[in-house]
């Protein structure tokens, strides 16, 4: 039955072109406007934080091979991302060395003293406070991104499947429909549910061990590696599952059109004309779903991309601070600094990790469809 | 720093300089020396407390946080001074007795922060799980 579809639209789709074969921009610009774009340039002014970017005017442009109106627009826009999250990294890497400093005041007194001794411990609480806070707002966003990237799954997958489905790419279809629904049902929401909350409780009870003794300290770091573990397994899984489905989709796809093509060929006197006229629309088709592909994968990196560079640099300034901490307020500080940046790396990779599936899942709308 | 070390040279050469004519002299000069060290030593010490309240401010931790942690401070360095003092008199007893008002005051200050603490880490955990 898909068979006899497939061979009915690319059948048919050489009548669409037939007219102006020549014309293959007009033709794949038509295709363009049949898709209806609006909901993804919503979602995505939404979701962006003000990053200048309209999906449907970039697959556009995409297919026309048009330049942006600015070409230093992409520049303007990384230097706009990067810049606000290096001076937010630089202020937190200012905060936890002044608490650092204020920490090495106390190690004036004498530190055999109970007075030493009980200020310390109180001082810590305080950084503690202060330091799991900034890491709280770094853990709400991230848990954000990786709800933003759930429901941009959620708002793709109709467009890709309708279209790919429109383009006589069944098999294609049917392999990122199981991918998507894996990715939002079952990894994002481990990543949501177990990793990020288990790289959380570690964190906390890495701050709030503020006697400095270290019992919290064997408990909070096994639930931190618990954490990358099941993420490393739960990305493996899906990386492996993701390669199976998608590498035999295209494959199927490209067989059959290249088997209609063939068919299409050995019909007397008009064969040729009727196997170009396919070569063309399907060229065409291939152009708009390669664009609707990348506009997709561009979609998704332009939601994930301030809060994934936040959070790295946050790790970042917090690695640092632990490095620089250490000879100025001891080991406890220095200690709390790096066990909370360890959080930060498990947050980082499952955001990251979510993207990159995201992006693999995409994988078999840009694979489809390569052969000659 | 010169002047710090002056003022402390002075101090002790003084005290110790007074404590074979009259004991309860050099205990002053000693108290006047402390304080003095105390108060030209924290001159230096409020530009750190600036930087880190106004990078307390600028992350919207609470102002509180900032003004505990300096509370602190305060309470350990003049309890320990008044420690020491008690204890360069000769008043183990008084020593003992407000160093423990000290550690309690010091506690004291920091409940809220340990609430706070423990507020914001069960809030985190609540936060990531629904």
């Amino acid at each position: 039955m898909n068979r006899a579809v497939f061979l009915l639209t690319v059948l048919l789709l050489p009548l669409c072109f037939a007219s102006v074969p020549e014309k293959a921009g007009d033709a794949a610009e038509a295709l363009v406007a049949s898709v209806d774009l609006s909901e993804w340039d919503d979602w995505f002014t939404q979701n962006t934080e003000g990053i200048a970017f309209k999906p449907s005017d970039f697959l556009r442009r995409t297919v026309n091979a048009e330049q942006a109106n600015d070409p230093d627009a992409w520049k303007k826009a990384a230097l706009e991302v990067v810049f606000p999250s290096l001076k937010t990294a630089i202020q937190y890497g200012m905060l936890f060395l002044g608490l650092a400093v204020l920490a090495s005041v106390l190690r004036g007194l004498d530190t055999s003293s109970a007075t030493a001794e009980t200020a310390e411990i109180a001082f810590r609480a305080i950084a503690s406070t202060a330091v799991l806070l900034v890491v709280f707002t770094e853990i709400r966003s991230a848990s954000l991104v990786l709800k933003r990237v759930t429901n941009t799954s959620e708002v793709l997958l109709p467009i890709l499947l309708g279209y790919l489905t429109l383009g006589g790419m069944e098999h294609s279809a049917a392999a990122i429909a199981p991918l998507f629904s894996l990715l939002s049902d079952l990894v994002l929401n481990v990543f949501s549910r177990i990793v990020v909350p288990l790289a959380a409780i570690g964190g906390v009870l890495l701050a709030l061990d503020v006697s400095g003794n270290g019992n919290l300290h064997p408990i909070g770091r096994i639930l931190i590696r618990g954490a990358k573990w099941i993420l490393a397994t739960v990305c493996s899984v899906f990386l492996l599952f993701s390669v199976f489905r998608g590498a035999t989709a295209g494959s199927a796809d490209g067989f059959l059109l290249k088997t209609a093509k063939l068919a299409l060929g050995g019909i007397p006197a008009v064969g040729g004309v009727v196997t170009e006229s396919v070569e063309t629309a399907y060229q065409c088709l291939m152009l708009v779903k390669n664009a609707l592909g990348f506009s997709a994968a561009a979609l998704l990196v332009l939601i994930a991309v301030k809060p994934v560079l936040s959070a790295a640099l946050m790790r970042f300034a917090l690695r640092g601070a632990s490095a620089l901490c250490e000879p100025i307020s001891g080991r406890p500080y220095a200690e709390l600094l790096r066990g909370l940046s360890d959080t930060m790396q498990v947050i980082v990779l499952a955001e990251l990790a979510s993207l990159a599936m995201a992006l693999f899942a995409l994988s078999p709308v840009f694979g489809v469809g390569r052969f000659s | 720093m010169e002047r710090l070390l002056l003022i402390a040279l002075v101090g002790s050469v003084t005290a110790v300089l007074l404590r074979a004519v009259r004991t309860e002299y050099a205990v002053i000069v000693g108290i006047v020396t402390a304080v003095l060290l105390l108060v030209f030593g924290i001159g230096s010490f409020t530009g750190i407390a600036s930087v880190f309240e106004r990078a307390c401010t600028e992350f919207g931790v609470s102002s509180a946080l900032p003004a505990s942690a300096l509370k602190i401070l305060g309470l350990a360095y003049l309890t320990d001074l008044g420690v020491n003092i008690s204890k360069d008199a000769g008043q183990q007893a008084i020593a003992g007795n407000l160093e423990l008002g000290g550690r309690i005051l010091i506690v004291s200050c920091a409940l809220p922060s340990i609430v706070s603490l423990l507020e914001t880490g069960a809030g985190l955990i609540r936060e990531t799980l629904t």
